[in-house]
């Protein structure tokens, strides 16, 4: 029964959504549901659907940690984060970075352009050119599409029909412009699948190789944004000098290559660009004076 | 405040304790040297050589300048390494202790004990896992958003200025 009421829904939405065309917050949903004919067009996800995952991704992800309570922090990182991924190539997206209360090390990237670091992996850096270097490696995961190829490669959830029933309720959804409406998610159950979609990815992580592309791709980023270029090696320094047992690096080191092996790969390219003349700022005061809250 | 004696005073404090007993338990930053290198005078390709270093000598770290640290050989020695050079030696965790607050570990007391902080929260598999959606988080979270153009005015305030950079060709 339950099945059959999916469906009708479903066939609700696609009927409604392809018989006119119709956009919200500039959302064209006709097209957002031809797109699901095949899972995606072109092999590639669409904007809408990478912002609708990253929404509900990153909604989880703060069900799992609180945010750190201190505006004036949150506003730094997102001052940092947001000059740096002005440097990338994706700089039109709507980048949000805060800050998670949580003692434990770690940083998060979600599609569309969410990053989230930890207050414990903040306590642990010396200056604003080793914010800016995580930050630039999570920007990075987000330009390069990483977490939207894994989901495409597991190929685990039925994306489409998911999204078409979203794609009904933002319709229904009152036409109140104030930036990306999230009163589809507050109608809109997420189902099951998505929601283990989301803990699946952040639990086991990357492929190696896309967390060694996030750190060269990361250097760049930063080194743009006119950070000092040893930023990254510095933080990759600082962990590989934590005892790899301690609790609060578990998920780090079970979602992330050794920082000894990522530093050793990072070397040659750290390496270029000093050949290169590259210097750039380390900002170490205005850090302290930002993190004090911490 | 004027930066030379915000560092003076930085070594300063951390030269005693150091010359008493050189070991990592109160939070001192305890480097390793990883390979054969030159200790210099200045933190410059092409400085005066004034020591050379040996493979697991071991060394403190008192502060960086670019790919640099400054390191303290003994009570009587200290000059510049090549960032890459070092690493940091292993110890147990205790928050904060590697960081910006490293430094001051020596005026604080040594005992920082991890579940004394309040709010301790981890973020480990489980917590993950059992988490469902919070919108309200998430608009919080949008609210927090930086425009452009603040980020623009930020990096004016601390004098970055972006630079045109390619990125590098992948080492085989």
């Amino acid at each position: 029964m339950k099945h059959l009421m999916q469906n009708l829904l479903l066939l609700m939405a696609l009927t409604l959504t392809s018989s006119c065309k119709m956009t919200v917050q500039n959302i064209d949903l006709g097209r957002l549901v031809d797109v699901g004919k095949g899972l995606t067009t072109q092999g590639e996800i669409s904007l809408e659907k990478e912002m609708l995952l990253g929404d509900q991704m990153t909604a989880v992800l703060l069900g799992a940690v609180p945010l750190h309570p201190d505006k004036q922090l949150q506003q730094y990182v997102n001052k940092v984060g947001r000059w740096v991924a002005q440097q990338s190539e994706r700089s039109l997206l709507p980048w949000n970075f805060a800050v998670l209360d949580s003692t434990d090390l770690n940083a998060f990237a979600m599609p569309s352009g969410y990053v989230l670091i930890t207050k414990g992996l903040l306590q642990n850096l010396h200056s604003e050119s080793e914010l800016a270097a995580v930050l630039a490696h999570e920007i990075a995961h987000i330009t390069q599409k990483h977490h939207l190829k894994e989901i495409e490669r597991q190929n685990s959830m039925d994306l489409m029909s998911n999204l078409a029933m979203v794609a009904s309720d933002v319709y229904q959804a009152k036409q109140n412009n104030k930036g990306r409406s999230l009163d589809y998610l507050k109608d809109q159950q997420i189902t099951e699948r998505l929601l283990g979609a989301t803990h699946e990815l952040y639990t086991k992580g990357l492929r190696k190789e896309d967390e060694f592309e996030a750190d060269r791709i990361g250097l760049v980023l930063a080194a743009r944004a006119d950070y000092d270029i040893y930023g990254l090696a510095v933080v990759m320094q600082t962990l590989s000098a934590i005892d790899p047992e301690d609790s609060h690096m578990a998920l780090l080191f079970a979602t992330h290559p050794q920082p000894s092996e990522r530093l050793k790969l990072l070397s040659p390219y750290i390496n270029k660009l000093e050949q290169q003349s590259v210097i750039g700022k380390m900002a170490q005061q205005r850090f302290e004076l930002n993190t004090q809250a911490l | 405040m004027n930066v030379k004696y915000f560092w003076l005073g930085k070594v300063i404090l951390l030269c005693i304790p150091f010359s008493l007993c050189a070991s990592s338990e109160n939070g001192n930053s305890s480097g390793i040297i990883v390979k054969a290198a030159s200790l210099q005078e200045r933190p410059q390709l092409g400085a005066k050589a004034i020591a050379q270093l040996v493979a697991e000598q071991k060394v403190g770290i008192l502060q960086r300048e670019g790919g640099w640290y400054q390191i303290a050989v003994d009570e009587a020695l200290n000059g510049w390494v090549k960032l890459l050079s070092v690493r940091f030696e292993k110890s147990a965790y205790r928050p904060g202790n590697m960081g910006v607050s490293a430094l001051w570990s020596v005026v604080k007391s040594g005992h920082s004990d991890v579940t004394a902080t309040t709010g301790v929260r981890g973020l480990g598999e489980e917590d993950i896992k059992k988490a469902s959606a919070n919108i309200e988080a998430l608009k919080i979270m949008q609210g927090y958003e930086v425009k452009p153009q603040q980020a623009q005015e930020f990096a004016q305030s601390g004098k970055l200025k972006a630079r045109k950079l390619a990125y590098l060709e992948t080492v085989k």
